[in-house]
């Protein structure tokens, strides 16, 4: 970590890739001089790998490291952000040009009505109205480069978005709010109240009903908690988050056919599992199998209107 | 579109459920906006990638972060949304769908024109019917002279000359080829392809000369068909300015008829070029002259009469059918403010603006000082709306009820805006140059 130890130091040893990059950052426009440029740079390679984000950078932050991670960003975007927030007036009518429209197409379609506010909001803290210890703060400070700028606008637009109803949500009962996610208990521990409750509203006369509801809720615990991380994210992002194909693609870099083959297989596969496992572990017959998804399909209904959607 | 997967009911409701309570509620170590968007944008190297992707697999509000992402991505811009949902032309696809449609209506009507010339005999079908044993006259060529080198011209006759049952049979077989010809142009071409059906159509079934000896039927059929062809080519040859005046004889109308056609090509350039230079006043000009959107340009429906389709034609002027053909599919263009009350304006025909404020169910008429045709709108609220249009038309109304036209930074065609409040707009040109105002309209600034 030998170039991070001080911008100079920084400058001496990625002197050549700086200006290599400096030149490719300025094909948008010349918003800023190579220093203050060497200096955007080093300051996202301070944040990669010193900063909040290091513990999920395993890498060693050798010169060659810290070359390749300047090399992977986007340095017209971190340029462009840059400049904007040292206010250099080009730079702003490009960005105004180039990103506030996407800008408040994407709050619009994350807040509906309240767009426009969401993305006013937003626009102010940009611009950098709020003044800390005699400098203006931008929050074009925190963009790092890391991404396209565009998708970085509308991260941060989805978290602010996420904050304000979250912060409205607090305001609601919480027996309203009974979906939310503060109240997730264990799988053990849901499938338990689950059953509880089951028996105690079911029409069923059968007194196994919350025993294989359980069981079945544990055997789905557990081939859930087995599925790769992005198997899992698919699922959720499909019956949690209500996310089309599409979008789901633009989530993971799949085609949306690929999703929908992949949803199928991963569910196949769940079924399996789970029918492997209440019959291997739970030692329930076939009969008892089928049981526990009627039960599950009367407990849980799921909507078809979305699945099939 | 890809189907989603199909539903397994009796296990979906279960899998749902068990997502949800597997999932980690806990924000501790959850990535800053950054990381997120450079996951979304694959830019992570692939250790960080794997790092990111096990954390979001199990964390709720990573998951709606990205959720929520995904849905900003993947909407619809303001603007787009305020389009109507039918279909509506759009400038950039008048220029290339037009000469586009036009070029294979020609095409399917030169065609049908080489199907149905005489390859042999008498120049006029009445002069054929009246003639029984006529030797065989040269061939006619694609520019109606039977001198002239063909361009056009089909292979030999197949019909030898002299023998008229054999002659009858063939323009017989002609005549139903005309006939499939009509109807397949019709396919192609819904509105021109129809109204050349409808003419063909007429002409055999209304417009039958009177004959002075009563020949075959077949050829009677065939010669009536011919001589009125003829007759309201040779009339409507010279309106069509197509460069070349019609000739006397029926024969020479049905040159004029070939050689318009395989003129439309260049013509289509012309008015292509012509279009660019003032494509407002032309579209405005087919407008006046059409005042119901569904209307037939020059054949309309329940009128197969030749002498009320030379009519409409000799009124349209210069018989602008392809604009007519998109001016009849113009469909309204709504605005609707975002407050949900009801009130929304929508754009009839491209200038009468109208209003309604019980959610579409009555619309009243509001006087337009608008000169040219409008293309878009947007309304920040119940009583402030504004229009854009072509030749950089700015419309506003405050109150409304009230429109007036304020002065424009451009002449170009306006194809969007929009509005925050009466005071502030932000307005597209077709060329994509964008202007806005923060004093309702009185300056405008390049974006």
């Amino acid at each position: 970590m030998a170039s991070l130890r001080s911008i100079a130091e920084f400058q001496r040893v990625h002197g050549a890739l700086l200006a290599r990059l400096h030149s490719q950052a300025s094909t948008a426009g010349h918003f800023l001089a190579a220093p203050r440029f060497a200096e955007a740079m080093y300051r996202s390679a301070l944040s990669h790998f010193t900063g909040a984000a290091a513990p999920a950078n395993p890498g060693h932050a050798s010169d060659g490291a810290v070359a390749q991670f300047l090399e992977s960003l986007h340095v017209a975007d971190l340029s462009l952000a840059t400049a904007c927030a040292d206010g250099v007036p080009e730079a702003w009518d490009f960005f105004v040009a180039e990103f506030r429209p996407a800008l408040y197409t994407a709050s619009r379609a994350l807040a509906g009505d309240a767009g426009p506010e969401l993305a006013d909001s937003l626009y102010a803290d940009l611009f950098g109205l709020e003044v800390r210890e005699g400098r203006r703060r931008s929050l074009f400070d925190y963009f790092h480069g890391r991404s396209k700028l565009s998708t970085w606008l509308r991260s941060v637009l989805a978290q602010r978005q996420i904050d304000r109803l979250r912060a409205a949500s607090r305001t609601v009962s919480l027996d309203a709010a009974g979906d939310s996610p503060q109240e997730a208990p264990s799988a053990e521990a849901s499938a338990a109240r689950t059953a509880l409750a089951t028996s105690a509203t079911s029409p069923s006369a059968d007194p196994d009903r919350p025993r294989y509801l359980a069981s079945l809720q544990a055997a789905l615990a557990e081939a859930i908690k087995s599925l790769p991380p992005k198997d899992r994210l698919r699922l959720s992002s499909y019956y949690l988050q209500d996310l089309t194909l599409a979008q789901i693609g633009k989530i993971l870099g799949e085609h949306e056919a690929t999703v929908s083959r992949k949803l199928d297989r991963t569910r196949r596969d769940i079924r399996s599992a789970v029918e492997r496992q209440l019959r291997e572990n739970r030692r329930l017959s076939d009969a008892q199998i089928q049981l526990c998804f009627e039960y599950a399909q009367e407990e849980w209904p799921f909507d078809l209107t979305r699945a099939l959607s | 579109m890809t189907d989603a997967p199909k539903p397994d009911r009796s296990l979906d409701g279960a899998l749902s459920r068990a997502l949800r309570d597997s999932r980690d509620s806990q924000s501790a170590g959850c990535p800053e906006a950054g990381i997120l968007a450079a996951f979304m944008d694959r830019a992570l190297p692939a250790a960080e990638y794997s790092h990111w992707e096990l954390h979001f697999s199990s964390c709720a509000r990573c998951q709606q972060h990205l959720a929520f992402i995904a849905r900003a991505e993947a909407e619809p811009s303001p603007g787009a949304a305020q389009l109507p949902i039918a279909f509506r032309p759009r400038p950039w696809l008048r220029y290339w769908l037009a000469p586009a449609l036009t070029a294979a209506a020609a095409v399917a009507f030169y065609i049908t024109s080489q199907t149905l010339r005489p390859r042999g005999g008498p120049s006029s079908a009445a002069e054929l019917a009246s003639r029984t044993d006529a030797p065989a006259p040269p061939a006619v060529t694609a520019l109606g002279k039977s001198d002239a080198p063909a361009r056009g011209q089909m292979p030999s006759p197949a019909v030898p000359a002299g023998r008229l049952s054999d002659k009858v049979a063939a323009l017989e077989q002609r005549a139903k080829d005309r006939t499939v010809g009509a109807e397949r142009l019709a396919a192609q071409h819904p509105v021109e392809g129809m109204n050349q059906a409808r003419a063909l159509a007429s002409h055999s079934r209304d417009s039958a000369p009177p004959l002075a000896a009563p020949p075959a039927p077949g050829l009677a059929a065939v010669a009536e068909q011919k001589q009125v062809a003829a007759d309201e080519m040779a009339e409507a040859a010279p309106k069509r300015e197509t460069g070349r005046v019609a000739a006397e004889t029926p024969a020479g109308a049905k040159s004029v008829l070939v050689t318009e056609v395989q003129k439309q090509p260049a013509a289509r350039e012309k008015e292509l070029a012509a279009r660019q230079e003032s494509q407002e006043n032309r579209l405005a000009q087919t407008r006046d002259h059409v005042s119901v959107p569904q209307q037939a340009p020059s054949a309309p429906a329940g009128e197969p009469s030749p002498e009320k389709g030379k009519k409409a034609q000799a009124a349209a002027g210069t018989a602008p059918d392809r604009a007519l053909f998109f001016a009849g599919r113009r469909v309204p263009i709504l605005i609707v403010p975002g407050s949900g009350t009801g009130t929304s304006w929508r754009i009839q025909d491209g200038r009468t603006i109208e209003r309604s404020a019980d959610h579409g169910r009555t619309w009243n008429r509001q006087p337009s000082p608008a000169k040219h045709l409008l293309n878009a709108g947007h309304a920040p609220s119940e009583s402030v709306c504004w229009i854009v249009g072509e030749a950089g038309t700015i419309l506003i109304s405050v109150d409304g009820a009230n429109w007036k036209e304020l002065p424009s930074p451009t002449g170009e065609s306006l194809i969007h805006v929009v509005a925050k409040d009466a005071s502030a707009a932000t307005i597209t040109a077709l060329s994509g140059k964008r202007f806005s105002t923060m004093d309702s309209g009185r300056t405008w600034q390049p974006l």
